[in-house]
């Protein structure tokens, strides 16, 4: 059941319509369904979208977290319900959607944090965070630009393909990958620079 | 604005280059680059834990959400008509039925009472004088109820088109007189006996007269009321002229 898988290496980029496609395009039905019904008030139809989506969300909150992912991740789909109401099918991915608000959960987690936390106890410099080499690397992908950015959390810390992150950010696949690239290079440079 | 290297990076993920052809390209530069997507690639692929849990506990801090019902794309006007159409319909309904209920069960008279009134009315859109209706008929049963035939169309006026009825009846005084002194005269010809038909007409004339100056149609009414009143002194003089010459 898993809809994100990390993107396979070896697979060859299909010219023709294939299985998977066919498969990808019966998963947007099925989740267009979930959300039409989740919008109306389905708490089922909800359910099932949170089991769908939890996995890419916890990896994304607990990439920039660490303890606390699965709060932020249920306040992230506590606000989703909230705003179901309002949310238009732009053709983006129903993940973008929720990696929107996962954004603002985790920031306003940061900001939380900041307020409340003590001075001391917050790591200060980069050498302090080379101790937890995850929390080192996300706070990198947080200086990334915010289209690099945007192509690292949904590519690699949601599982989101080429094809996804392309609806949700409205470019071109080429252009995605190009993007990926360039992310890849900034963030080598800034934790070499560390 | 792709470098080689980016090329080469993208073949190698495709699976079109090996890391190792990958490394004689661009000695130095890929190894780092393919260890990072590596590392971000573990990162995304971690286990995860059990949404279940999760799920339970955040069920039941979902606020219960309004029955949506689609305002967003109807118009005001629409919404507005749908509050308003149905009491709107449902009161029709119930004043329709509710007449034609009271109207079968009232008595006779009541149902004659209001089909007159209801030629009165057509009375006042006609444009020649209506020649004796099939209720001001000799012997008809509105006759025998006194104070209903001549005083009902004048206080009918004054209730309806008040302004425009007077309005007519002064211009077409001559109409309405002729109107009214037919009438009398059939009931007085066909009554013959007198006395109780005479009591029956003067409740109904004293009925037109009020109701005549009620309305504030002042040339109809005026017109009206002393033709009746005329045709009630005679009939209330013509006993003692009758015993005056005995005496």
């Amino acid at each position: 059941m898993p809809t994100f898988e990390p993107p396979n290496i070896s697979a060859p980029i299909p010219d023709v319509p294939t299985e998977t496609d066919e498969a990808e395009v019966r998963t947007l039905d099925l989740v267009q369904r979930l959300v039409e019904r989740a919008r109306e008030g389905g708490g089922d139809a909800f359910g099932d979208l949170y089991r769908r989506y939890h996995a890419p969300l916890f990896r994304l909150a607990r990439a920039h977290l660490g303890e606390g992912a699965e709060d932020a991740v249920a306040e992230t789909f506590l606000r989703a319900w909230k705003g179901l109401p309002g949310y238009k099918d732009t053709g983006a991915p129903f993940l973008a959607w929720l990696y929107g608000i996962a954004r603002h959960v985790i920031a306003d987690e940061f900001r939380r944090r900041a307020r409340f936390e003590p001075r001391a106890e917050l790591p200060e410099g980069l050498v302090e965070w080379k101790v937890d080499d995850e929390l080192a690397l996300a706070a990198a992908i947080r200086e990334l630009p915010d289209e690099q950015r945007q192509v690292i959390e949904l590519k690699f810390l949601m599982g989101a393909t080429n094809a996804q992150v392309a609806a949700a950010l409205g470019k071109s696949e080429g252009a995605v990958n190009a993007k990926q690239w360039r992310a890849l290079g900034a963030l080598r440079k800034m934790l070499e620079e560390t | 604005m792709r470098s080689s290297l980016e090329r080469d990076l993208a073949r190698w993920e495709r699976g079109e280059l090996s890391v190792a052809d990958l490394g004689l390209r661009h000695p130095g530069r890929a190894g780092g680059m393919v260890a990072l997507y590596q590392r971000l690639t573990d990162i995304g692929g971690a286990a995860v834990p059990d949404p279940e849990p999760g799920w339970e506990r955040l069920r039941g801090q979902l606020p219960q959400r309004p029955d949506v019902v689609q305002v967003r794309t109807l118009g005001p006007a629409f919404v507005l008509r749908r509050l308003v159409a149905r009491p709107l319909a449902l009161a029709a309904a119930l004043v329709l039925l509710g007449g034609a209920i009271g109207y079968a069960a009232a008595p006779q008279a009541v149902n004659h009472r209001l089909t007159t009134i209801w030629e009165n009315v057509e009375d006042l859109f006609r444009d020649e004088p209506r020649q004796g209706g099939p209720d001001r008929t000799p012997g008809s049963p509105g006759d025998d109820e006194p104070g209903l035939a001549p005083s009902v169309p004048d206080g009918e006026e004054g209730d309806g088109d008040d302004g425009e009825a007077g309005e007519d009846d002064g211009e077409d005084g001559d109409d309405d007189d002729r109107e009214g002194s037919s009438e009398d005269s059939g009931e007085g010809s066909d009554d013959g006996d007198g006395d109780g038909d005479d009591e029956a007409a003067e409740p109904a004339d004293g009925e037109s007269s009020n109701e005549g100056s009620g309305d504030g149609s002042d040339e109809g009414s005026g017109s009206d009321g002393s033709s009746f009143e005329e045709e009630a002194d005679e009939s209330s003089l013509d006993p003692d002229d009758a015993v005056e010459p005995d005496d």
